[in-house]
């Protein structure tokens, strides 16, 4: 019967930065469409290991659940992918997680992914939408040029975008 | 259809009627019968999220839905001139406030709450931060060594008691409690069932046991710090729902299935006193737009 079947997880733990890494392995009451973030939240509530040892829930970090904000990626099976989406019906098992290796880790499956994000700001990885915000600039600047007087909400963002507050004649 | 009416028949179908998919809250949505080009062309991008979160093909079985909690209409209170809170200094723009969506929310209205009220709230803080005579540096340390101390108390509280109850369990049964009772569809007494329940979670709550003594990383401890403000969020949602008798927007009692503007055209504001929720009423500005019946069967 589907209600005794059971999925094996092995996670690999480490406490901190500077301790040693070790593995654990559960066993967990299969339930229809379940994924790796749904074992990591059964583990949560109870954190027994599948030898009966009583261990503490997984570090992990996850946040919108649909694949887009990429915070739960980790290596799963050894391939780095986002849990919320790795469906355990599709994984062979043992399911294996890690941690990303690429980042420094800071608790189980948890890692610091700020030189990431430093990265994007360096190149600036973004895109201006639809030129909304110059052409408003532009509007601004002309409004000023004509002697209009701009609300406080206009000048204090207008001082915020590239190329600050335009000169009033 | 208009959503919230198959909304209802869904919640009714798995709670009332006990049908739901193998017992689960889910009913199926049947596509199957529309040719595959079809729903590539009209649907493709949905299909595909149920089939990469669910593992099947839309296309060739029926998919399994239940309505799902996305927004919050209500929230924080604000005054409406600068998103100003009631504590001094501290100001709320986007969902996380009350205004703008009354008792519905209409499609990219989120945006005006983000747009608009950040503009609102972003001029206001540099605002009152100028206004001040003296900033944080010059605040007796004294204040700050306090708050500090009540956090640290709390925290090595929540970390180092014994406790017989999960986080986690507590979560989920506020979920399906409130999911059940005080969502798209509320009865008096079975709101009344679920504020008792809530105060149950809320006793058991003092009762949580973390698992994981540790202060690196512990997540669990701020799940825990969360789950504490949900309980108290779930007793205001349920007691404004308890007292509000009449239908209006995705608020549907089917005892009192008319909206009632002469008793309930105001706005619920919940206040949390010696541990319990006190209600009072804020009028609603109408000088613009007078309110109408909202009719699905007749042309605006």
């Amino acid at each position: 019967m589907a209600e005794t079947k059971q999925v094996i997880v092995k996670v690999k733990r480490q406490t901190g930065p500077k301790e040693a890494a070790r593995w654990e392995e559960f066993s967990l009451k299969w339930r229809p469409s379940m994924n790796v973030i749904i074992c990591l939240r059964d583990i949560a509530e109870n954190p027994v290991t599948r030898d009966g040892k009583k261990t503490t829930p997984i570090s992990y970090d996850s946040n919108c659940l649909e694949e887009i904000c990429g915070s739960c990626a980790m290596l799963i099976n050894g391939k780095a992918r986002m849990a919320c989406s790795a469906l355990v019906d599709k994984l062979e098992q043992p399911i294996r997680v890690e941690p990303m290796s690429k980042f420094p880790l800071v608790r189980d499956l948890t890692v610091d992914r700020q030189f990431m994000f430093e990265s994007l700001k360096r190149v600036k990885a973004w895109i201006p939408i639809d030129g909304h915000v110059q052409s408003w600039r532009r509007a601004a600047c002309v409004a000023r040029n004509s002697g209009k007087r701009l609300s406080a909400f206009e000048l204090h963002y207008l001082r915020k975008l590239p190329g600050g507050l335009p000169a009033s004649k | 259809m208009p959503r919230d009416i198959a909304t209802r028949a869904i919640h009714r179908i798995v709670y009332q009627e006990k049908l739901g998919v193998d017992g689960q809250p889910a009913v199926f949505l049947d596509v199957t019968h529309i040719p595959r080009e079809t729903l590539d062309r009209k649907l493709e991008g949905i299909l595909e999220i149920y089939e990469k979160f669910c593992g099947v093909d839309p296309r060739e079985e029926p998919m399994k839905v239940f309505p799902a909690m996305h927004y919050t209409m209500g929230g924080i209170w604000v005054n409406a001139e600068d998103q100003a809170t009631s504590v001094a200094g501290i100001y709320a723009a986007g969902e996380c406030e009350y205004q703008y969506h009354g008792a519905n929310r209409l499609g990219a209205n989120s945006l005006v709450s983000c747009i608009f009220g950040g503009g609102l709230a972003g001029t206001a803080t540099v605002k009152y931060s100028k206004s001040l005579e003296k900033g944080a540096e010059s605040t007796a340390s004294g204040v700050f060594d306090l708050e500090k101390k009540r956090q640290q108390e709390k925290n090595q509280k929540l970390i180092s008691q014994d406790g017989t109850e999960n986080p986690i369990t507590i979560w989920r049964e506020l979920g399906d409690v409130m999911t059940e009772h005080v969502t798209v569809t509320r009865i008096n007494k079975n709101l009344e069932m679920a504020d008792g329940k809530i105060r149950t979670l809320q006793e058991r709550y003092k009762k949580i046991n973390l698992s994981d003594r540790t202060k690196w990383s512990n997540q669990t401890l701020n799940f825990a710090r969360e789950l504490e403000n949900m309980i108290v969020l779930a007793r205001v949602i349920t007691r404004g729902a308890l007292a509000r008798n009449e239908s209006r927007g995705a608020h549907y009692k089917p005892d009192f299935p008319d909206r009632d503007d002469a008793n309930w055209l105001k706005t619920t504001r919940a206040k949390w006193v010696n541990n319990d929720v006190q209600l009072t009423y804020e009028p609603v500005d109408i000088s613009l737009i007078k309110p109408r019946p909202r009719r699905y069967d007749a042309a605006k």
